[in-house]
């Protein structure tokens, strides 16, 4: 009998182990193969596309990249969730991909890392893929605003990892030429032109960025040209008209299969070489009852059908410009128009001067009126060498590029960075880009606290507890 | 003659007296009210901290809170009956191990829903001064419940093991601590230790939760350490059944 209850135990140890190993297995399996359904509002938790293109090329190229970060300072109010959220985005590099390897740093702790790597300021980041290197500051990787809490960061360095990631493996650096000399806006100058989140979009692109004056550049008596090392030539506000020899250099490069930006504001000259590809400039500004609240100058624009602006469309990520320019076409012989922006149809060209500005009938133009429009430009086009192809994009606003518009609307960094890409004619997709990861706050203040304090720590448990007593007597009682 | 009761029956009805046992005694309001105690001091310290409209800060503080109190509930469960006798009883009738474990673990589980609902105000606290994520506000829920379910288990597992509930009690904060401290040791240890480290620890396996994301790794993990501690439970009181 007690030999059968021994062998009756020991199938039961043994059974229950066989289960639990199996459970193992399990678990194992399911940490190999992880399916991850993301379920926040924005998609938080999910890598931008053009984060995954980034590690398929790392893939693809056999390389291993390490990603170094570095906290921010301890005593720097939002250093806590300035770490989190370092330490979150990395991790989801990490899961994406087993070539991405990251590592966090305590900068107060682990000093010994930062002087290896060379780092001496908190917060950035260091991605290495065999001996190169791309340092990021803490403000390449964060945007900071003064909210409720204090000074509250939001994460918005993924597209400048990814960007580092596919710098390092292609060393193929395309030239971003910017035209000066006519009173554009400059880019580089922080805080005054306030327009070096484009710059930021060129720079996560690998892309080199100079500022190019085509007629000072080419010297006394020599005829202007495009710097041969320039895959599409930018225009950014300018305000003087260019010279004959500039235009004939422009239109020279863009018969070469060159791609050109033209981005101007209301009252401003369109350059001949863009009236001859049948593009006007109208007079007055772009109107919408959309606009950013509570801007009135500012419309939410809408798109047309093009591979800059698809990723947008299908978003539902809204472009907004400021005080914008209204554009015409006019068909022309090997020019294929696509619009990009546009008003919707209860736009209007406002020519008035009154405030707030209305639509008035008989003085400003109906909508939807033309904001933005792409180009291409082929033969027979006389501009057009055969087999070559034009890019240009001319868009009625300088507005929609500045660091402002860029991080305030959701689809402003996108519709830059595709644009900027589609004229320089790299193989990157259209994806979305730039997309901040905010962490939500609490408009809390002290009274509210302790009165949420006071019902949560006190009131709750106290309900609970005469809960408690009542049943307990009731059941005496009984 | 009465036929053996089929395991669902006789896990309800294990459950349906243990909920009276918890409900009707001051047991179960003690452990609602001390949980709802540090939970409400959990979460108002992580709202003042980080000033979130989310769970996420409080998620983890709230998980171990539950790792210290859950035992208050479980330690009774088996070792109060071995205790007082009436596990002989129980061992001894026509009922299965499995209805017996089952019931016991799904009378924990509904005080821990109870628990969890009665945290209601901390979401309609972060609603009305802010305006969380929904899908975060979902997945820490399920986390915290699916933490409410292993430690149950495993609080089960060292009551069916002892014959105090005292020693039950501290048995099962003992099972759970390595667990819990693994997550500390994750940054001082080397390296090397990291990736083990982060297996056993179930506030690692709690971060997709928290953040929003269903992960399916993380769930087996929890669903796992569930079973496994039930499997264990159960093959403790078969065996007393054959000694």
């Amino acid at each position: 009998m007690s030999e059968h209850r021994a062998a009756g135990g020991w199938n039961e140890l043994l059974v229950t182990a066989l289960l639990v190993a199996s459970l193992a297995v399990v678990v194992e399996l399911a940490d190999r193969h992880p399916v991850r359904v993301d379920l926040t509002e924005e998609g938080a938790e999910t890598l931008d596309p053009d984060t995954l293109a980034s590690l398929a090329m790392l893939e693809a190229a056999g390389s291993e990249a390490r990603i170094t970060a570095f906290s921010a300072q301890a005593r720097d109010p939002g250093a806590a969730l300035h770490d989190r959220e370092l330490r979150d985005r990395l991790a989801l590099l990490e899961q994406a991909s087993p070539r991405v390897r990251v590592r966090f740093v305590d900068f107060d702790r682990d000093r010994v890392t930062a002087e290896q790597l060379g780092v001496s300021r908190y917060g950035g980041a260091v991605v290495e893929i065999g001996d190169q290197r791309v340092d990021l500051t803490d403000r390449d990787l964060f945007h900071y605003r003064t909210g409720a809490t204090g000074r509250e960061p939001s994460f918005i360095g993924e597209a400048a990892l990814a960007a580092a990631i596919r710098r390092l493996i292609s060393p193929d650096r395309r030239t971003l030429v910017l035209l000066s000399g006519h009173g554009e806006t400059p880019i580089f100058d922080r805080g005054l032109g306030e327009l070096h989140g484009l710059a930021d979009r060129a720079e996560e692109q690998g892309w080199t960025v100079r500022t190019v004056d085509l007629l000072r550049d080419a010297g006394p008596g020599r005829a202007p040209v495009v710097p041969s090392d320039a895959a599409a030539v930018v225009a950014i506000g300018p305000r003087a008209p260019l010279a004959p020899s500039e235009v004939q250099a422009l239109r020279s490069f863009l018969g070469d299969g060159g791609g050109v930006g033209w981005f101007v504001e209301p009252r401003g000259e369109l350059p001949s070489f863009l009236v001859e590809l049948g593009v006007g400039l109208e007079d007055g500004i772009a109107m919408d009852p959309a606009t950013q609240i509570p801007h009135l100058d500012r419309p939410l624009l809408r798109y047309g059908r093009h591979p800059i602006t698809e990723v947008l469309g299908e978003q539902d990520l809204t472009t907004v410009a400021a005080g914008a320019a209204g554009l015409s076409t006019t068909p022309t012989d090997g020019v294929e128009v696509s619009t990009l922006l546009q008003t919707g149809p209860r736009g209007w060209l406002e020519r008035g001067t009154e405030q707030p500005p209305t639509w008035t009938e008989g003085e400003d133009e109906p909508g939807p009126v033309l904001v933005g429009v792409a180009l291409g430009v082929i033969s027979p086009h006389p501009a057009a060498r055969p087999g070559r192809r034009g890019r240009v994009v001319v868009v009625g606003d300088v507005d929609l590029l500045r660091d402002e518009l860029i991080a305030g609307a959701p689809g402003n960094a996108t519709f830059v960075t595709n644009t900027l890409r589609w004229l320089m004619g790299t193989e990157t997709p259209m994806t979305r880009v730039g997309r901040p990861r905010r962490v939500r706050t609490l408009t809390l203040d002290e009274h509210q606290l302790d009165v949420v304090r006071l019902w949560l720590v006190g009131g709750m448990p106290l309900l609970a507890a005469l809960v408690g007593v009542v049943v307990s007597r009731t059941r005496r009682t009984r | 003659m009465t036929g053996r009761p089929s395991t669902v029956g006789a896990a309800w009805a294990v459950l349906r007296n243990d909920l009276r046992v918890l409900f009707l005694a001051p047991a179960g309001w003690v452990f609602l009210t001390v949980c709802l105690f540090l939970a409400g001091l959990m979460f108002v310290g992580a709202v003042a901290e980080t000033g979130e409209a989310s769970l996420r800060p409080a998620i983890p503080q709230l998980a171990v809170t539950l790792l210290f109190t859950l035992p208050l509930i479980t330690m009774r469960q088996l070792a109060e009956e071995a205790r007082t006798g009436t596990l002989e009883l129980l061992l001894t009738a026509p009922v299965r191990v499995e209805a017996l474990v089952l019931g016991k673990w799904a009378a924990s589980m509904v005080l821990c829903l109870g628990l969890l609902a009665a945290t209601a105000p901390f979401p309609a606290v972060l609603f009305l001064y802010g305006a969380p994520d929904p899908g975060v506000l979902a997945t820490g829920y399920l986390g915290l419940f699916a933490c409410c379910a292993a430690f149950c288990a495993a609080g089960l597992f060292a009551s069916s093991l002892a014959r105090d509930p005292t020693v039950a009690g501290a048995l099962s904060v003992l099972l759970l601590l390595p667990s819990w401290l693994a997550t500390a040791a994750v940054d001082w240890m080397p390296a090397s230790f990291a990736p083990a480290l982060r297996r056993v620890s179930f506030v690692e396996h709690l971060h997709g939760a928290a953040t929003g994301v269903l992960d399916s790794g993380e769930l087996a993990w929890f669903a796992s350490v569930t079973v496994g501690f039930l499997l264990l439970a159960r093959a403790s009181l078969a065996l007393r059944r054959w000694r």
